[in-house]
């Protein structure tokens, strides 16, 4: 799928004053892909997805991306990777926080240009590719508002425009839609996927709610455990239409997840195996 | 409009009351004129020295007004430096900490020894005391950005001087203009106290000289008047500062909001 990267971590450990917070963590997402990573709360998700991005190093393993075009034995065998440092700094790795962090003093639209600006994209330039994100969302109308005049779920979806305005290969979401009303995030969740689908970008979302992963991914890893670790994908392989979260095989691969993040800590060690 | 009179009323209204009370008093209890005049006679006799009093004003508010921009630039500069480096941030601030414990007065002499009678003095007077609030809520500001900001800057590779005019910059806006406002209200004191030791007579003899030779004289009406414009100094450069402070805030920061 066009130009998007895929991203290979491989017994990934992270060490924080000492203490192990991720234990050989192996998580696989192909070129395009729509990988979810759940688990509660304290169990590495945001850890592995800072690692992903480059924001922190890995005490050990290591985090190979994958360019698309290449099929995945080839990878397998001769990964053409690119550290994680390098291909966030080629702008192919976007952010998306909870919080949105977007700056109070800046309007809309500024906000939404922010990444191109600090990539010294001329104003015009950078204004016409943030016009054009905020009308492909239905922004356009709040192009001049500030952000304490939004609502959260408005806050989030500038928030999501501005990661998407750099085009990236690979964007990764850390709990986006966490703290909003149910309604709303139905309603952001199936923007989300639209987005995914339309830029052909690979994601990787973290989220402590079921439904929101097996509903959005196409592949669910849950992390649990102190330090935390990896299990092995659960395939999601139901139609992504509206009505689907209300289906028999949703409702069982959301069993499958909870199973998986409440199981014993030796039946854990069984599914590792 | 109505929320500026809300605002600007009761305080305007008090200062009347008290003025009034102040002028019955004097009328009932009759003290001495040298010991305590009235308004009226104040207002009086700042009327018959009108053109000394606004001339002196003007000199203070010269000074001040020097001072004042003096200690901002300064104090934001030397600020966003101190705010780059944890290394000179420790050797550095604790030092001008202890510099604003050295009163003003005892420095004052001092001043007019380096810098001469005159303007310059009183220009650094007033630099001097305004800086360090400057300095200080400047750096405050700077250190608080918000770290997930940072990172975001970081993200999108920001080097250090765009994530400072970008970002550290404009998020400690409410603490520099908490700053600036204080300093505003101390160029005035640094200015009149400057005066004192450095003044200069003569046409353009500022406020605080105005209140020296009035005090020789027994003026106390002109005293008063003097203290009066010398406070009013204040009070405009206050203002102009806070509405400058408000005008950059009014988009975005919930202390710009009237209750």
């Amino acid at each position: 799928m066009r130009d998007a990267i895929g991203v290979h971590v491989r017994g990934v450990s992270h060490k924080f004053a000492g203490a192990n917070v991720i234990d050989h963590a192996d998580v696989q997402v192909k070129p395009g892909g729509f990988l979810a990573i759940v688990g509660d709360s304290g169990g590495g998700k945001t850890t592995l997805l800072r690692l992903i991005g480059g924001l922190i190093a890995p005490s050990s393993g290591e985090i190979v991306f994958m360019a698309g075009g290449e099929s995945d034995s080839q990878s397998d065998h001769a990964p053409r990777g690119q550290s994680a440092v390098a291909a966030a700094q080629a702008n192919a790795i976007s952010f998306c926080f909870q919080e949105g962090r977007l700056l109070p003093w800046r309007n809309v639209l500024q906000n939404v240009a922010l990444p191109l600006e600090l990539n010294g994209v001329s104003a015009q330039e950078r204004h016409t590719a943030a016009r054009e994100m905020l009308a492909k969302m239905q922004l356009s109308d709040s192009e001049h508002k500030m952000p304490a005049q939004l609502s959260g779920g408005m806050r989030m979806r500038v928030a999501m425009a501005r990661a998407l305005v750099t085009r990236p290969k690979l964007l990764l979401l850390d709990e986006p839609f966490g703290a909003l009303d149910e309604v709303t995030r139905l309603a952001l969740d199936e923007e989300l996927r639209q987005l995914w689908q339309q830029t052909g970008t690979t994601a990787i979302l973290v989220t402590h709610s079921i439904q929101e992963a097996v509903s959005l991914a196409q592949q669910v890893v849950v992390m649990r455990g102190k330090p935390g670790r990896t299990l092995p994908a659960i395939v999601i392989d139901v139609p992504k239409d509206a009505a689907h979260r209300t289906s028999m095989p949703f409702v069982a691969l959301c069993e499958r997840v909870y199973q998986q993040m409440t199981m014993q800590t030796n039946e854990v060690v069984e599914v590792t195996r | 409009m109505k929320n500026i009179l809300r605002v600007a009323l009761p305080p305007i209204f008090t200062a009347i009351a008290l003025l009034v009370v102040w002028e019955i008093a004097v009328m009932v209890f009759k003290p001495a004129a040298y010991l305590l005049p009235s308004p009226l006679m104040i207002l009086r006799a700042a009327n018959v020295d009108s053109r000394q009093l606004l001339q002196a004003t003007l000199s203070t508010a010269i000074s001040a007004g020097l001072g004042f921009i003096i200690a901002a630039v300064v104090g934001m500069t030397c600020a966003s430096v101190l705010s780059q480096s944890k290394f000179l941030q420790r050797g550095l601030y604790p030092l001008a900490s202890l510099f604003q414990m050295v009163p003003l007065v005892a420095i004052a002499p001092l001043l007019v020894i380096w810098f001469g009678y005159g303007l310059s003095a009183t220009v650094a007077s007033a630099a001097i005391v305004a800086v360090f609030p400057v300095l200080a809520n400047t750096l405050d500001g700077l250190r608080s950005t918000d770290p997930a900001l940072r990172e975001l800057f970081h993200i999108y590779n920001a080097n250090r001087f765009t994530r400072w005019w970008k970002l550290e910059l404009p998020s400690a806006t409410p603490n520099i203009v908490t700053g600036l406002r204080i300093a505003a209200g101390l160029a005035v004191i640094g200015t009149v106290v400057g005066e004192f030791v450095s003044g200069y007579a003569g046409e353009d003899a500022p406020l605080g000289m105005v209140v020296l030779a009035s005090m020789r004289g027994a003026r106390t009406d002109l005293v008063f008047a003097a203290v009066a414009l010398s406070a009013a100094v204040g009070f405009v450069l206050f203002g102009a500062v806070s509405f400058l402070g408000w005008l950059s805030l009014r988009k975005w920061h919930a202390s710009t909001l009237i209750h």
